[in-house]
């Protein structure tokens, strides 16, 4: 389990709690890892990871000290059901400690990025509106000695 | 749509305020290593980024923008590019390039690391 993996189970039982009390199918929430299936749900998050880094350590040097970055693209047919989607993802993610064996994990820190608050129209896509909007997030851990 | 990301070593000049006579060889240095890194991190933005047919002149349109001012030094590495933040991001199906997102994750840690060196050099 890598701290993405974790981070996907996260989002994943964030959204089941919602999923489980709507009766209505287009509300129900998805979460991808990294593909779309051929016929997603109208409302997803897609979970793309970014290569991770090994460096030094400040105190001693060893190369114990491991981050990286992850982006969930929030999809729906509105500007505010991806808004919504993307607090939600927000409120589940930063802060958040992921427990992954053999790392020590820091929480969770969004990445500030001003490009990225933007919610556009997915213009690939011509039969209907989609929309989307993206949230990077850190995660930084150190390895046992 | 425009995509990238900014450097700004105001904060860093501000601090060099009261340092009197080796202010201004300070603010130098530091113009100096942000341009340079700015530099760095634009040709590793133009790395990551996609060069297929569809996406022909993309890696070519990111370009760096100084700004100087009184109070320090800005760079933004971008694209102006019609293409740059769906590329950059992503849409709702298709996969996100991150390459100003891979440039700046390691390229600001190497160029505040250089600020600090370079400073320290002339303190």
């Amino acid at each position: 389990v890598t701290v993405v993996d974790a981070a996907i189970a996260r989002l994943v039982s964030h959204v089941a709690a919602a999923n489980a009390a709507t009766t209505d199918a287009t509300q129900r929430v998805s979460v991808y890892d990294g593909y779309v299936p051929p016929a997603p749900t109208s409302r997803y998050f897609l979970v793309w990871t970014f290569t991770s880094r090994l460096d030094a350590l400040a105190v001693d040097g060893e190369f114990r000290d491991k981050s990286g970055t992850f982006q969930v693209t929030a999809v729906g047919s509105t500007r505010a059901i991806v808004e919504k989607l993307l607090d939600e993802a927000n409120v589940a993610l930063c802060g958040w400690k992921p427990v992954v064996s053999g790392l020590n994990c820091h929480p969770i820190e969004p990445v500030e990025d001003p490009s990225q608050d933007t919610i556009a129209r997915d213009d690939s896509i011509a039969d209907r509106q989609v929309m989307f909007g993206a949230a990077r997030f850190r995660w930084a851990a150190e390895l046992p000695i | 749509m425009a995509a990238g990301f900014i450097i700004d070593a105001s904060e860093a000049e501000i601090l060099m305020r009261d340092l009197g006579d080796k202010r201004a060889r300070i603010v130098t240095t530091i113009a100096r290593v942000t341009l340079q890194h700015a530099r760095l991190m634009k040709a590793a933005a133009r790395a990551g980024a996609p060069k297929g047919p569809h996406t022909k002149g993309f890696a070519n349109s990111i370009d760096t923008r100084t700004k100087q001012f009184a109070g320090g030094t800005e760079c933004t590495i971008e694209s102006k590019h019609p293409l740059g933040a769906i590329l950059e991001y992503g849409g709702a199906y298709s996969r996100p390039w991150n390459m100003f997102g891979a440039a700046a994750e390691t390229g600001i840690p190497a160029w505040e690391n250089a600020l600090g060196d370079a400073v320290a050099d002339l303190l």
